[in-house]
């Protein structure tokens, strides 16, 4: 009996001690399913055509949001939202409303609609979308003819189109009804704080922060083809900032940047606070550096996320990488209509774009890679297609795929399952991205090898010295980025600091040399809209070599900063 | 007469201990951090003469519900400080206006992290050195470009008398049990918009905040006062068969959340305006009209505020873009010889209800108090904040911003008055017969005003729109009062104020927040009801829209 009461105590404090996360509704379910049915029955305006393709999308979300910075509290917010968007298609998969540009069609999706309930309340979200459909069909409906009408003006049919405008993919259900219970109930108000207050021991680092950002969302997304999917979605995502004055009295700023997929993944604390104290002693010894302002063109070795941050990263993004994007046909002031003559990497296919020993695969199905969870795995995609099991994107450095969705291009007319949520602090989007991307090398060679292969190509180009660029923190993180000059003789390092990378991208493939046989995996929030972090990031993995040489890479420094005053008023941390 | 004395003194004693009995380490941190800030700056450059930090370190509640369910409700908490700088002396100093040209920033706005001492004096240190450099820089530019052209002769800062003045915490409390009663409140009042499938807006909002403001400078003032605030808000929206939006709204605004009408009380302004909006799409479309006009005192009290209200703010005269409509007219009749207005911040209540422009001192530190602006028609004087102008050399306490803004001079509890008021039917009789006189078949009676804008500019028309909610014909032949949609009222300021000719008996209170250059700031306006011989209106500009196609989906269930 006492055993039992034991037992039961031990399962109830089990039960509070877990973290509830954000639960699947079948009341949520159900008025989409309903509003949908509703609309593709009965919604038709008049004369218009009737919509032939809707889609639901909401996301059920909490997000928290942690921000201090030495120990104090910037700024904490909880917020619990629904967020939905409604698609409406007019026409047929041949020829839509969408893919075409002028004056009315700007904002497709969602106009004007109201507010999804805080609860799951039934008529609240059916509200949602059937305002919401009305105003995205009266939109589209305008613009499917004003797109058929330009066609014809400019005799154009639509077999001159580069491809359909949608494609035909099996309906699908994908439903998760339960997802694990977290073991941790870390408060990560106290965690930003915790580590904010590690700051206090650099008097030099004179300002810092720790923001950390908690998405715990339920994804719906149902369509008239008959597609349901539910999935649960969440991210821990970290920054951590710091500042410092340099040689020149200019403020130099350089985060750490990592994610966790939920409170059970996080790293110990510990672990975390190594980080930061890397990253803080790394910081303040770059400032302390003078401008590198020579400039360099010859070998390059890679290290570790260095490898991402400035080669793959670089090489995911729309238009000119792997990402596909469709050229739309354009309505011009004029009233000509043309097709966008977009520069995308598309035109080079089956052509050579990286050296015969580069191979890179996206194999979104992998869950875990050598004990490691990966982040881009993923079973359907954002439009409910079941990715292509291992696509090759470049084979033998030759160009093979691109990723895509439902909107074909001329060479790829099938999805291969590459729509992904992405979440811009909290805002939620969908968009093509990468699930996990293997980058593999066929000439491998141990460090040593490559260290020396190094030295021995920036010799052959007369070259004073060789270049290393390695992280600053190493790890499944993005960090701030160091440069080595090399001595050719002795292979000692020497560090620079102001380099400018600009020069390098996805050219920059066609000059891989060797790479090391080791493996690193970084699992990161990918962003591909290049140059702007803050801007639609996807959960995605990259397996690549840990050490990379590359032939022939453009370096240059910076022009030599004004030299500022240091502050008048003396630092009040420095004792 | 010796008690007298004693009991005096007493309260004399209790008011210096509310001044200056200081317990807040907050406030002790951003004491000394001032301190220390000054000195090291004077101690190298005595050019640096001026120095501010403001302070909001707020806390604030948001509950919004749509057509019966709540769709947000999240809470906030932040410092946001906000630090200004001069350089050079009160004469012309970093933001002295160039002809022509923007005024410099002599402002930095960013958060500071509350419990951290080490933070917030990391915090105002990197900025308050940041913006020593941009000061002196600016101020170094504005000095080579004077020498090519005349200097104003007017100062560029007053000098004021310093305060020090502290009010003990007065937080709220908002439990999680009094947000979940006001959370099924807020649902149950968005309910009655499910009425109509053609309602397409159907919201209930609360925003409760408590703000401590900090106020410190280097001349010597240290103010920290207290400001809570309440808002709730309905707000509708009907789309008509034609396929155009008529929104209709009401507010309530009081400082305790306690202070809101009651239940019941809410639960009748929902039903009124679920009911206008059904009425407002049966109404009519007003046609284009140049007529007689009467303002029900709220609608006034907008009316006044935007067009009258922002072109006594001192600060514009300084500004060669303005259209300056009052710089030459002080001691010149703007009004009739019976109206005059007064600005007193210092007015918490009228006729038991809270203002919303009461506050005690300014965001620039100057005791608030009232000022006459109009004398029986007369312009007296302008609203000052710190920035002198021709023949006004000191702030009347009127120097207004919202976090993170650069102070300027801004409205604050305007009253209205006439001192020959006329009963409203008798008002109603004068407009009816002066519609006769222009030969109209009806005049309009205004009740309620959304809000509106007004270009003070010089290189656009120097004109106003106001856009009503409910406006009525009356017509001249006895028929019933007739609601009209679609109306805006359309004019420039000096031809409007010459019309106005008389005013009601009754007064009442428009309270809200005022946006403009430096930010929103809580307003009100004590009107009675004006008439005007003659505004012109226009349409309201329509959209091409459809209407819904399919009916809302309740009633489908239903």
């Amino acid at each position: 009996m006492i055993r039992n009461k034991i037992s039961f105590i031990l399962i109830f404090i089990l039960l509070v001690s877990t973290v509830i996360n954000a639960q699947y509704s079948e009341t949520i379910m159900k008025a989409m399913n309903d509003e949908l049915a509703r609309n593709k029955e009965d919604l038709v305006f008049k004369d218009f055509e009737k919509p032939f393709f809707i889609a639901y999308s909401l996301f059920d979300l909490k997000l928290n949001r942690y921000s201090s910075s030495l120990g104090g509290v910037y700024q904490f917010t909880n917020e619990k939202r629904k967020q939905g968007y409604a698609r409406v298609m007019i026409g047929d998969y041949k020829l839509t409303d969408e893919n075409f540009q002028d004056q009315t069609n700007r904002y497709q999706h969602n106009d004007g609609s109201i507010a999804l309930p805080y609860e799951d309340n039934y008529d609240g979200i059916r509200r949602h979308f059937w305002l919401a459909t009305n105003n995205v069909y009266k939109n589209a409906s305008e613009s499917y003819r004003n797109k058929n009408a330009a066609l014809k003006q400019q005799n154009m049919s639509i077999d001159e189109l580069p491809a359909p405008d949608f494609t035909q993919e099996k309906p699908r259900e994908y439903i998760i009804k339960e997802q694990p219970l977290q073991k941790s109930n870390i408060d990560l108000g106290e965690l930003s704080q915790l580590l904010s207050a590690e700051f206090k021991a650099y008097s030099d680092i004179v300002e810092s922060f720790v923001n950390i950002i908690e998405t715990d969302m339920y994804r719906y997304y149902l369509n008239t083809e008959g597609t349901k999917i539910a999935v649960p979605e969440q991210r821990i995502h970290f920054e951590i900032v710091a500042s410092t004055y340099n040689k020149s009295n200019e403020v130099v700023s350089e985060g750490l940047y990592f994610d966790a997929q939920d409170k059970d993944h996080l790293l110990p604390i510990d672990s975390l606070k190594n980080y930061l104290h890397t990253f803080a002693g790394k910081l303040l010894k770059m400032a302390k550096l003078d401008n590198w302002e020579d400039s360099y063109s010859g070998p390059v070795l890679f290290e570790n996320q260095a490898i991402y941050r400035l080669l793959l990263y670089r090489s995911f993004v729309k238009g000119n990488g792997f990402i596909a994007s469709r050229e739309p046909l354009i309505k011009t002031k004029n009233n000509g209509v043309l097709l966008a003559n977009n520069n995308t990497l598309e035109k080079r296919m089956d052509k050579r774009v990286a050296s015969k020993n580069v191979f890179i695969y996206d194999i979104p199905c992998v869950k875990n890679y050598k004990g490691i969870d990966l982040f881009g795995y993923y079973a359907i995609d954002y439009q409910g297609v079941i990715p292509v099991d291992t696509l090759p994107l470049v084979d033998s450095g030759v160009l093979r795929s691109l990723l895509t969705d439902r909107i074909p291009i001329k060479t790829i007319q099938k999805s291969n399952g590459h729509c992904r949520t992405s979440n811009n602090n909290g805002q939620i989007f969908k968009g093509i991205g990468p699930g996990n991307v293997f980058f593999k090398c066929s000439d491998n060679k141990s460090d040593k090898e490559l260290r020396s292969k190094l030295c021995e190509l920036a010799d052959d180009e007369g070259l004073d010295y060789a270049m290393v660029i390695r992280p600053a923190v190493k790890g499944s993180l993005l960090s701030p980025i160091e440069y080595f000059k090399v001595d050719l003789q002795t292979g000692e390092e020497t560090q620079v600091y102001g380099v400018n990378t600009s020069k390098i991208g996805i050219q920059s493939l066609k000059d891989v040399v060797a790479a090391s046989n080791q493996e690193e995996v970084l699992n990161v929030y990918h962003n591909y809209h290049y140059g702007n972090r803050q801007y639609a990031e996807t959960p995605a993995s990259f397996i690549y070599p840990d050490i990379l040489l590359l032939e022939d890479v453009e370096l240059t420094g910076n022009n030599k900063p004004i030299k500022k005053n240091p502050p008048i008023i003396p630092n009040p941390l420095k004792k | 007469m010796t008690k007298k004395l004693f009991f005096t003194m007493v309260i004399l004693l209790f008011t210096v201990l509310k001044t200056f009995a200081i317990d807040d380490e907050f406030y002790e941190v951003l004491d000394n951090e001032i301190k220390r800030e000054f000195a090291a700056l004077q101690k190298v450059d005595s050019n640096l003469y001026f120095l501010e930090y403001r302070i909001e370190s707020a806390k604030a509640y948001y509950i919004n519900a749509s057509f019966g369910y709540i769709t947000n409700c999240f809470e906030n908490k932040n410092a946001h400080c906000t630090i200004a700088m001069r350089y050079g002396n009160h004469e012309f100093d970093n933001t002295h206006l160039i002809k022509g040209e923007q005024q410099k920033t002599f402002t930095r706005s960013f958060l500071l992290p509350v419990n951290s001492n080490e933070g917030i004096q990391q915090q105002l240190w990197r900025n308050v050195s940041q913006l020593y450099e941009q000061v002196k820089s600016d101020y170094t530019q504005l000095k080579n470009k004077l020498k090519a052209q005349q200097k104003d002769i007017h100062n560029d800062f007053s000098k004021e008398t310093t305060y020090n003045y502290f009010e003990p915490l007065d937080d709220i409390e908002f439990s999680q049990a009094e947000q979940q009663k006001w959370k099924n409140r807020l649902e149950k009042y968005s309910e009655p918009f499910k009425e109509s499938d053609k309602i397409t807006v159907g919201n209930t909002g609360l925003v409760y905040w408590f703000k401590r403001m900090y106020y410190l400078n280097s001349d010597g003032s240290r103010i920290v006062q207290n400001s809570r605030n309440t808002s709730f808000s309905i707000n509708g929206s009907i789309k008509s068969d034609d396929g155009n939006d008529t929104p209709f709204y009401k507010n309530f605004i009081a400082q305790s959340i306690n202070d809101l009408p009651n239940d019941e009380a809410l639960m009748e302004a929902s039903v009124m305006v679920k009911d206008m909006l059904l009425k407002l799409n049966e109404a009519p479309v007003a046609d284009p009209y140049a007529g007689p006009v009467i303002m029900a005192p709220e609608a006034a009290g907008v009316f006044f505020h935007e067009i009258f209200g922002h072109r006594l703010e001192g600060h514009r005269l300084k500004d060669e873009n303005d259209g300056n409509t009052f710089k030459t007219m002080l001691n010149k009749n703007v009004l009739p010889k019976s109206f005059s207005i007064y600005f007193d911040p210092t007015i918490q209540f009228f006729n038991d209800t809270f203002l919303n422009g009461y506050y005690l001192y300014d965001d620039e530190g100057v005791k608030a108090r009232r000022v006459d602006i109009v004398e029986n028609g007369t312009l007296k004087t302008f609203l000052m904040n710190r920035t002198p102008v021709p023949g006004l050399s000191q702030s009347n306490g009127h120097g207004r911003a919202s976090a993170g803004r650069s102070t300027v001079s801004r409205q604050s509890n305007m009253f209205i008055e006439s001192n020959k008021p006329v009963l409203e039917d008798k008002l109603k009789s004068i407009m009816l017969k002066e519609c006769k006189k222009q030969k109209k078949d009806y005049g309009y009676y205004v009740k309620s005003v959304s809000g509106g804008f007004t270009n003070g500019g010089r290189y656009t028309p120097n004109a106003f729109n106001v856009t009503p909610t409910e406006v009525y014909r009356v017509y001249v032949d006895g028929r019933p009062d007739e609601l009209v949609r679609g109306v805006n009222f359309i004019g420039t300021p000096l031809a409007m104020f010459s019309e106005i000719a008389a005013a009601g008996n009754t007064k009442d209170i428009f309270n809200g927040f005022c946006g403009a250059e430096s930010g929103w700031v809580p307003v009100a306006t004590v009107s009675p009801s004006i008439y005007i011989k003659k505004v012109e209106t226009q349409r309201k500009a329509l959209k091409f829209a459809q209407p819904i196609i399919l009916p809302a989906p309740q009633a489908i269930n239903e």
